[in-house]
């Protein structure tokens, strides 16, 4: 997952980051409007964390500014001005939520996550597919018998946008996009590793290969 | 109240007019009564003493002594009886009247010579009579010439004048009334804009007085003018600046918040976000404090309704609500939406799925009354009294609960309203919000 956090406070905008890391999210950090409206632009971006007073351009501007280009990137607002007014223009402009300062991170996670699956029209509650269930809180797998097992940070956010994409052509770049902030590595042949890791995990069938194009993660093929 | 002194500029101006017209034109009339009055029996006198002197050269000697009249140059008037002309002359010891008289006859002095009276007397067949008498002297002779006449054709013209002339007097008295009417009020015009400004002031349409009003009290409106822009200005930087803190304050509790480990320093925390929450948003609260403003409160519920959903998309609860037509809320919009918002959320936060707003007139006048329910679980008794004390908190373990209808008790007592729990029908929490409405509420009930 792809996260763009854009807060102009330095100190909370850096631990925010390294929270949102730790929980597996692969996140960009901008303080000013401007750059993060191109970026919400440019980048394939998941969800967008959106302070209001921003130096640049004002978070609403931002937000009114994609939704006028059809950008439907989720954007859940982060600020510290709460007044119902604000919330109501807020979501009047096209945000997805709404979460007032001072959160706990916890809570920030759970609306995230629900933001997430909302968007692309799954149930709320836990990650579940075919049997396999992802836990979020310790990004550790249940299987079907309910055994547990833990996953690395890099599976952990791998398998998290296979299970929010089911069904999905999904290419390598295309995952390295998502899992990877903007400075990190995105060498795409490190994914044939992981998928192969996740393959040892939840099933070899689960997750498909289709040559030259990319994987699809989803029900195994009958057999014949 | 004093008929003669009414409370109103306007009042006070066309009473004291129409007085002193009424009078001017009374006293007219009764001048012009008189004076014609006058003049008239001026003039009859006039006729009269000429009479007299007539009658007294139609007087010569008798052949037996005394005077005697010659028949021939008296008037064939004085012959008709009871005509209304009538003579008596005295000389000597003698008297002889007029054959009109026949044989009643008439008191009058006897003046002496060279001297005259006019006086009333009643005549024949009570008629009303002018008398003159004079007195002369003939022929070594005292003579006393009395001559009366009928006065009722001359009073019944009179009348007749009198009347008419009253008849005018009243017509241009209306006629002038209504002129100093529509001068009162042309010349009260300018207050009148001023009052329907105040009007607009008070139903929160205007913030200021427009019209500059006359200039016996321009200075006035321009001190209360500058009194609301003073008091709007001061109200809206404080509110910045306490927002400001709130945020500032937020932010930095945020970060804390990321960097707090030990459950101590979070519970801290957690109860300086309370503090700063609730004590910034009640120094927020514009209240009364503002000259009055309107809420339109179906949009605001179109809005927040939507906003509501969203927040709560997971539950996705089922908002319903309705308003009475044309309801509006007296009081500032940020206020009122963090009224509606705080008590539709905290309905939201506990409800299974259905939360129901009503918003209607209360039943004894100009009030608002607002009611909130949902299907949650709702409260004990006993909770329900801790709810309705000052800075509860009903729910220590849900992050945030509690203070929702904290605020909502603040707001709720800024605008001296009344606040109430129950068990709503559905099951779950029941909030009655009573607050003084807006005065436009009350004419629309009494006109309907």
């Amino acid at each position: 997952m792809r996260v763009l956090l854009v807060e102009d406070d330095a100190a909370l905008g850096a631990s925010l980051r390294l929270s949102l890391e730790r929980s597996g999210y692969a996140t960009d950090l901008c303080a000013d409007g401007i750059e993060a409206e191109g970026l919400g632009e440019v980048e394939p971006y998941d969800l967008v964390l959106l302070d209001l007073g921003l130096p640049g351009k004002p978070g609403l501007e931002v937000l009114h500014a994609w939704r006028a280009r059809a950008n439907r990137i989720p954007v859940i607002i982060l600020t510290a001005r709460d007044g119902w007014q604000e919330k109501v223009e807020g979501l009047r402009a096209g945000a997805d939520d709404y979460v007032a300062k001072p959160f706990r991170i916890e809570e920030l996670l759970a609306r995230m996550e629900s933001v997430l699956k909302r968007s692309r029209g799954l149930a709320a509650g836990p990650l579940r597919h075919a049997g396999v269930s992802l836990d979020e809180a310790t990004q550790s797998l249940l299987g079907a018998d309910g055994s547990r097992s833990a996953l690395t940070g890099t599976e952990y956010r791998l398998l998290r946008y296979f299970m929010l994409n089911p069904g999905r052509l999904l290419s390598k770049a295309q995952l390295a996009d998502h899992i990877y902030e903007n400075d990190g590595d995105k060498d795409s042949n490190v994914i044939e590793v992981y998928v192969n890791r996740l393959r040892q995990k939840i099933g070899p069938d689960m997750i498909q290969t289709r040559r030259g194009q990319g994987y699809v993660f989803g029900e195994p093929p009958p057999r014949g | 109240m004093n008929p003669l002194a009414p409370r109103s500029l306007g009042g006070r101006l066309s009473a004291a007019l129409a007085l002193s017209l009424v009078i001017l034109l009374g006293l007219q009339w009764i001048v012009a009564s008189l004076a014609i009055a006058q003049l008239m029996e001026r003039q009859l006198t006039a006729r009269l003493a000429r009479d007299a002197e007539s009658l007294l050269a139609a007087l010569q000697e008798a052949p037996g002594g005394g005077l005697q009249l010659d028949p021939r140059r008296v008037s064939p008037r004085y012959q008709r009886p009871f005509s209304g002309y009538y003579y008596t002359v005295v000389s000597g010891g003698q008297r002889e009247t007029s054959r009109s008289l026949w044989d009643a006859d008439i008191a009058f002095p006897l003046p002496g010579a060279g001297r005259n009276a006019t006086l009333r007397a009643i005549g024949p067949e009570r008629q009303p009579l002018l008398v003159y008498a004079a007195g002369f002297r003939k022929h070594n002779l005292e003579v006393t010439v009395a001559l009366g006449e009928d006065l009722t054709s001359l009073n019944a013209g009179l009348r007749r004048f009198q009347l008419i002339h009253g008849g005018v007097s009243v017509a241009i008295l209306l006629a002038l009334l209504l002129v100093q009417r529509r001068i009162v009020r042309a010349g009260l015009q300018p207050l009148d804009a001023v009052r329907q400004d105040m009007e607009r002031l008070a139903a929160g349409v205007a913030t200021r007085i427009e019209s500059p009003g006359p200039a016996e009290i321009a200075p006035l409106i321009a001190q209360l003018n500058r009194l609301l822009e003073t008091m709007g200005r001061r109200s809206r930087r404080s509110r910045e600046a306490l927002g400001n803190l709130a945020h500032a304050l937020k932010t930095r509790l945020a970060l804390l918040n990321q960097v707090a480990t030990q459950p101590q320093m979070r519970e801290a925390l957690a109860d300086m976000d309370r503090i700063v929450e609730r004590e910034l948003k009640r120094a927020r609260l514009a209240g009364e404090a503002q000259p009055g403003q309107r809420v339109d409160l179906d949009d605001e519920l179109t809005l927040l309704a939507q906003t509501l959903r969203v927040l709560h998309a997971d539950k996705a609860p089922d908002i319903d609500w309705s308003v009475a037509p044309g309801l509006r809320l007296a009081g500032d919009r940020e206020d009122l939406l963090e009224l509606l918002g705080n008590l539709l959320d905290n309905a939201c936060k506990w409800s299974r799925g259905r939360v129901v707003f009503r918003a209607s007139g209360t039943a004894s006048g100009d009030g608002i009354l607002l009611t909130v329910e949902d299907d949650g679980p709702g409260c004990a008794p006993a909770t329900l009294e801790t709810l309705a004390r000052r800075g509860f908190r009903a729910d220590e373990t849900t992050p945030g609960s509690g203070l929702g209808l904290a605020i909502v008790r603040d707001i709720v007592e800024s605008y001296g309203g009344r606040l109430a729990f129950g068990r709503a029908a559905l099951g779950g929490l029941r909030v009655e919000i009573e607050l003084p409405g807006d005065p436009s509420n009350a004419t629309k009930g009494e006109s309907t």
